[in-house]
């Protein structure tokens, strides 16, 4: 599937997701967080293709590097706290984005190619 | 009767059973053409470069990988297919036939040429997603190499038993290098002769293989399971002007140093004969017969101009896998006798994906380097009756990183942390079950609306009783995998939709009886004296484990038996 053929399919609320997360990357990553489990197909898209693109940029090929950086313990502490720090970015973005979501529905904008 | 002095055996497609077949004949000193579209793959570049050394070495790696407009991002799609989130998931999303627009496979452009579309050869399907190839080699150019003799249960409802087969399986692993081990899966898997050494593993299954050796009481007797190497025809050494395997990790891509086998290799060989004509460049559509039920010609299209053109026929051989056969077959009889036919019992393989990942091998490095395919297989029992689904396990280390990190289910940053430490740990059981022959899953020929031809439908109901399959054999694979210190993270197995197996099989059936629309034991035509069908459609059943070994061993069989005296 195409990246284009997603955009086509975008709606008004995924538009204003993706002007969020162009904010600061704390608002990339909440709205991130919100688009793993509700709507946020154009955003999660446009991460994915820009994730993709780096891994096969030489110059990011150091970021993307798999070479583990802690210990098994290190990484059990680290990855619980990121995994705290996930949940509540989702709360957080489930708080502020559904209600506008529901807005974004009643205003009628279903689909902004439409 | 047609002068068949004069005229060649013609085989329909380069695909694995096409050349073997052709192969046996030209051995037996036999004059061969072969009709084939054939499209043909672009030379790999840097075949000395591996899979990480490449993104540093090739000038654009974004496009390399990605293609030239990122078409080949993987972006994760909950549609193709059905993941098992809750177990009373609707049943009837088994039989969702996924959008075409999909990418199924994820090969990218590097295999663009299998996948690719013929311009006007469509089919629809209701219940069925159908992949075809119309490359030199067919679908076995982008196989996954799993080369599995069926053993004697497997072959019960075939006309033939593993000891009658057995040398054709010798033949063909002598032909095309298959790397394997005599261990626990002998039972499953026979062990015949010509295996060279298996493959080197990786860290990670070589793990799950030691836990598996000091479990191996338990695994057996509790959950009757098997684990064992996987057979590969991939060269573990330097073999017939092929290369071994050297790790690069390119083999998604297409094997640079064609360790891997493919079809095309034993057309090559095909073309050193001078008795061997290939003609690339058509698309076969039917065959003429005369009123005694022999076939005389063939008429194929060229896919350059669409002209059509006329080719003599002494003996036809039906090799273009199960849906093109079939095609052939269903337009030659409307043609001959004006009727539109169904043929009956189209099978394939449903394809469970299993995620799982082994604690003990978190926040180990991960390289590319390695064998990219199948190293351990598994077989799990499903009932006591043998019937047996086969499982190979992969480890994912040459897995990009885009697609793995968005399947974690986290966001992006979370999920980027947590694959850097687990990659080392990750990896799929992939399971197949068999399929039975059914009269409800058919291929025929319906008309469209606006188009002047019929059109090829697939139809393809799951059986009643697959359901319970199904969860049974997820069950036991993950006690499976449990038992071997894997986690099996819930929600994240993965049916796939019927037609994602690439195992098409049944449509023309071997059978003693002369029934219509059937083959006799060495695969002639009952309904067309001359006609011969070697490909999966002659299958009488489906086991639940690649059939690519055995298409190439059947193929080999029938034309060893074929009587080539009048030709």
């Amino acid at each position: 599937m195409g990246a284009l053929q997603l955009d086509e399919q975008s709606s008004r609320f995924d538009e204003l997701l993706v002007r969020i997360a162009r904010v600061s990357p704390w608002l990339t990553r909440m709205t991130d967080s919100y688009a793993t489990v509700c709507s946020g197909r154009k955003l999660r898209s446009k991460l994915v293709l820009l994730l993709g693109i780096l891994e096969n940029c030489p110059a990011h090929l150091n970021d993307m590097n798999r070479e583990p950086r802690h210990s098994r313990g290190v990484f059990l502490l680290l990855a619980g706290s990121m995994l705290v720090v996930y949940f509540a970015n989702l709360l957080v973005a489930l708080l502020l984005f559904l209600p506008l979501r529901l807005l974004c529905w009643l205003r009628g904008g279903q689909q902004v190619n439409s | 009767m047609i002068n068949e002095v004069a005229k060649p055996v013609v085989v329909i497609g380069s695909g694995a059973s096409g050349v073997h077949f052709a192969l046996t004949l030209l051995e037996k000193g036999h004059r061969v053409r072969m009709l084939d579209v054939g499209r043909s793959r672009r030379t790999p570049i840097l075949p000395d470069v591996g899979l990480r050394d490449l993104k540093n070495t090739v000038e654009d790696p974004a496009a390399f990988f990605l293609g030239d407009h990122f078409q080949d991002v993987v972006f994760r799609n909950d549609d193709a297919g059905y993941n098992m989130r809750w177990p009373w998931s609707n049943h009837s999303r088994f039989t969702a036939a996924p959008d075409s627009s999909h990418s199924l496979h994820g090969f990218g452009q590097h295999l663009k040429h299998v996948f690719e579309p013929l311009i006007g050869y469509s089919m629809q399907s209701r219940g069925f997603a159908p992949v075809m190839s119309f490359a030199q080699g067919g679908l076995g150019e982008a196989w996954a190499a799993g080369a599995f003799p069926f053993n004697d249960t497997e072959l019960e409802k075939f006309p033939f038993s593993y000891a009658d087969i057995e040398p054709f399986y010798d033949l063909v692993a002598q032909r095309i290098g298959i790397s394997g081990a005599d261990d626990d899966l002998a039972e499953l898997m026979p062990v015949h002769r010509h295996l060279q050494s298996p493959l080197e593993l990786n860290e990670h299954a070589e793990f799950l293989l030691k836990r598996y050796e000091q479990r191996r009481d338990a695994i057996q007797n509790r959950l009757g399971c098997r684990l064992g190497r996987s057979r590969a025809a991939t060269l573990s050494r330097n073999y017939a002007g092929r290369q071994a395997c050297d790790n690069l990790g390119r083999c998604t891509l297409g094997c640079p140093r064609e360790s891997i086998y493919s079809p095309r290799h034993t057309l090559e060989e095909c073309r050193q004969s001078d008795r061997f004509e290939y003609v690339p460049g058509w698309c076969v559509s039917h065959f003429c017969a005369n009123e005694n039920q022999q076939v005389v010609s063939v008429v194929a299209e060229s896919i350059e101009s669409g002209e059509e053109r006329t080719f003599p026929v002494g003996k036809l051989v039906l090799a273009a896998g199960t849906l093109a056969t079939g095609r052939i077959m269903l337009e030659s009889l409307r043609r001959h006798s004006g009727a539109v036919h169904k043929l009956t019992g189209l099978m394939d393989t449903r394809m469970l994906l299993i995620p799982f990942f082994t604690p003990r091998m978190l926040c180990k490095p991960c390289t590319s380097d390695h064998y990219q395919y199948h190293h351990l297989s598994v077989a799990i029992p499903l009932s006591d009756t043998g019937d047996v689904a086969h499982g190979q396990i992969t480890t994912m280390t040459g897995t990009a990183v885009h697609a793995a990190a968005q399947s974690l289910g986290f966001d992006l940053k979370t999920s980027l942390f947590l694959l850097k430490h687990m990659q080392s740990a990750l990896g799929v059981l992939m399971i197949s079950l068999g399929d039975e022959r059914r009269d409800e899953n058919y291929l025929t020929l319906e008309p469209l609306a606006g188009q002047p031809r019929l059109q090829m439908v697939a139809q393809y109901q799951s059986a009643d009783d697959e359901r319970n399959r199904i969860h049974h054999a997820i069950r036991q694979a993950t006690r499976l995998l449990r038992t071997l210190g894997c986690v099996v993270p819930p929600g994240k197995t993965h049916i796939r939709p019927v037609g994602t197996g690439i195992h098409y099989a049944g449509t023309l059936p071997m059978s003693e009886k002369p029934n219509p629309l059937t083959v006799s034991p060495d695969c002639r035509s009952h309904d067309f004296s001359n006609l011969f069908v070697v490909d999966g459609s002659t299958f009488p059943c489906l086991p639940g484990k690649g059939l690519t070994l055995s298409l190439m061993a059947n193929a080999t069989r029938a034309a060893h038996e074929m009587n080539c005296d009048s030709i």
